[in-house]
């Protein structure tokens, strides 16, 4: 981790960076490693097909504007 | 080229092993920033979110901030969008797990720990902005230039920022019963 050089907190200030020094370092209990690569691998195997059914989405809803926005006689 | 665009990289050629590895190397420093921001019960998923966003948008990442710096931002959005989706929820300091001990006498010991449970309360009640720059500088050691890059605030601004943080941490602590020793 890196440090500035510190400038010269005032003494409650430099109380305090002792006290915050002691916290615990909270620790995940599950594997977070895996859980994210697994989801990753899902996701990226998926996303192509989202894409297409984002597409036909996007092509639907312009075919419905364009009837919609066409001029009544 | 420093390992993390080596590793980037070789994720956006296909290689998840190269993610994996990202992952695994900022894995804690994620963790302990989103268990900061939302509460330890929160933090896994948090920042389960955060890499998986960062998964997502790294075509996007141009290399112009170190990788830690950008994930870290992303890990923030995360937090702010959790806390967001719970705002009525209150804060309950004692969802916080025992932090560890020294070697001291036993009562000693309950003292410390009880101590530390409520400083970790009071950082969760600091406001959001002044929490970020605390936790990033006093508990991670994160340079200036780096909180700057993760909040995207201007350089002269951060140490402002973490003076005001560390004032109202010590102004909630002066009102705790303990006596913290935090001269006036």
């Amino acid at each position: 981790m890196s440090r500035d050089r510190p400038d010269e907190p005032p003494p409650a200030e430099r109380r305090l960076l002792r006290w915050i020094a002691e916290l615990p370092a909270p620790e995940p209990t599950r594997d977070l490693v895996a859980a994210v690569v697994r989801s990753a691998r899902w996701q990226r195997s998926v996303r192509p097909y989202l894409a297409a059914i984002g597409m036909l989405a996007d092509a639907a809803g312009a075919g419905a504007r364009a009837l919609l926005e066409r001029p009544r006689r | 080229m420093d390992a993390d665009r080596v590793l980037v990289d070789r994720t956006l050629a296909g290689e998840l092993d190269a993610f994996e590895l990202l992952v695994l190397r900022h894995r804690d420093v994620v963790f302990r920033l989103a268990a900061r921001l939302v509460g330890a019960e929160e933090a896994e998923d948090v920042a389960q979110d955060a890499f998986l966003r960062a998964f997502h948008r790294l075509p996007g990442y141009r290399g112009e901030a170190p990788f830690r710096a950008w994930l870290l931002r992303i890990a923030r959005n995360a937090a702010l969008d959790e806390r967001a989706r719970r705002r009525d929820e209150p804060l309950d300091p004692d969802a916080h797990p025992e932090p560890g001990d020294g070697p001291r006498t036993p009562a000693e010991r309950v003292e410390q720990r009880e101590r530390l449970r409520r400083l970790e309360g009071k950082v969760r009640l600091l406001q959001p902005s002044h929490r970020l720059v605390l936790v990033l500088r006093d508990v991670e050691g994160l340079s200036y230039e780096e909180i700057a890059q993760v909040t995207e605030m201007p350089l002269g601004s951060v140490k402002g920022r973490l003076h005001r943080a560390r004032g109202e941490l010590i102004d909630l602590l002066r009102r705790n019963t303990y006596d913290w020793g935090l001269p006036e």
